[in-house]
């Protein structure tokens, strides 16, 4: 009876050590820091494939981002290595700098940066300036309060629509 | 002790033979001319060339270097396929005036010419891959070097918006094969793209499935 008492604790402590073992593996392997709707990695830059479209045309390149100390750094470029922008977020302000010619005037600019803002620094929680709507499990559609911008977040795919200029960004995790 | 000599012996004997490589003295008119000649005969009997490439891109913004490896498929005349293997997967191809992005085992086409200067931007690393670039001199100024075992040409671009994003273009082109090692490619802002060509597979060939975009 004593033995089969031990063997049942050994067992049970055994299984808890195990599930610990998994569960802290699986927090390693899934480890990064979620800003917004991206995951971004500890140790690595997030990638992301993107497009932003606007009436005939288009850039599409690779989006490289790092969140540090509060701060989103990031650069858009071509599969080449060219540059088209590069941006930084903190809070909800987006600076962008170094844009190519095509890009470099003030509206566009101004537009770049606070959809950038939009897409990157909303929090999940969907404080203030915000409204959040689950339109099904997997998605969601979060649109800022003065109407101008749809932000709707699939499981692969964030797609940021700036309503009031037909401009669409779409950003997918490069894995 | 031992093994500290003989690694710092290591490491001076690579220095010294790194910067004997990396000597380089301007070409004379002649050997400028041999070199266009060189190339242009190594572009014209290239059909098709599979390389693995390094690519390594300084980024100031993120106070890093980004690596990625991968391979290079071209086919002509203007068939490109750019695969990145590490640190992730994602196909790139250009061919008949359609980008093709695959991306999570999804497919993405759209015209090349909705954007024209990443467009160029592209055109460029074509004709760099299949040396025609040298011979673009209503579009770049050139400057010609010659080293031991390689080559090396400084693009500057006349173009007023491409010179906006480039400041040169370089490419080292080895003295046996006359196709390109390396290109690369330094901004306006300073940040620097380095691809690195490590082994030309020419003329096997390649499948046109490759710059399709189901593949």
């Amino acid at each position: 009876m004593k033995i089969n008492r031990f063997l049942t604790i050994c067992f049970v402590l055994l299984s808890n050590s195990v599930l610990l073992y998994a569960q802290s593996s699986d927090s390693v392997t899934q480890g990064g820091i979620a800003v917004s709707y991206f995951l971004y990695p500890d140790s690595s830059a997030l990638r992301l494939q993107t497009t932003i479209q606007f009436k005939e045309n288009s850039i599409s390149g690779i989006t490289i981002a790092k969140f540090r100390n509060d701060t989103i750094r990031g650069v858009l470029m071509n599969e080449f290595g060219v540059k088209a922008f590069q941006f930084t977020i903190v809070g909800n302000d987006c600076k962008i700098s170094q844009p190519i010619s095509q890009l470099n005037k003030k509206y566009i600019l101004r537009t770049l940066q606070q959809d950038f803002a939009f897409a990157f620094a909303i929090q999940k929680t969907g404080d203030a300036p915000y409204s959040v709507q689950k339109i099904q499990n997997s998605t969601e559609r979060i649109v800022n309060n003065k109407k101008t911008g749809e932000l709707i977040c699939q499981s692969d795919t964030v797609i940021m629509n700036n309503t009031q200029r037909g401009i669409r960004y779409t950003f997918i995790p490069i894995l | 002790m031992y093994k500290t000599c003989i690694l710092l012996l290591l490491s001076l004997t690579l220095g010294a033979y790194t910067s004997i490589a990396q000597q380089y003295k301007p070409a004379t008119a002649e050997q400028k001319k041999e070199i266009q000649t060189k190339v242009a005969q190594a572009s014209a009997h290239t059909n098709t060339l599979q390389s693995p490439f390094t690519q390594t891109k300084e980024l100031s913004v993120l106070s890093e270097i980004v690596t990625s490896q991968g391979m290079l498929y071209f086919k002509k005349q203007n068939n490109v396929r750019w695969q990145y293997n590490t640190p992730y997967s994602y196909v790139f191809i250009l061919s008949n005036g359609k980008v093709t992005i695959i991306n999570n085992n999804k497919s993405n086409t759209f015209d090349a010419n909705s954007n024209k200067l990443f467009k160029k931007v592209s055109e460029i690393m074509i004709a760099s891959v299949n040396g025609t670039l040298l011979s673009n001199e209503t579009e770049f100024a050139s400057q010609y070097f010659v080293g031991a075992s390689t080559v090396k040409v400084t693009l500057i671009p006349k173009d007023k918006e491409l010179k906006k994003i480039m400041n040169t273009i370089t490419l080292t082109f080895s003295k046996t094969s006359w196709l390109v090692q390396t290109i690369q490619m330094v901004e306006q802002g300073g940040d620097t793209t380095t691809i690195q060509f490590t082994q030309h597979n020419e003329n096997k060939p390649i499948s046109d499935d490759l710059f399709r975009s189901t593949k």
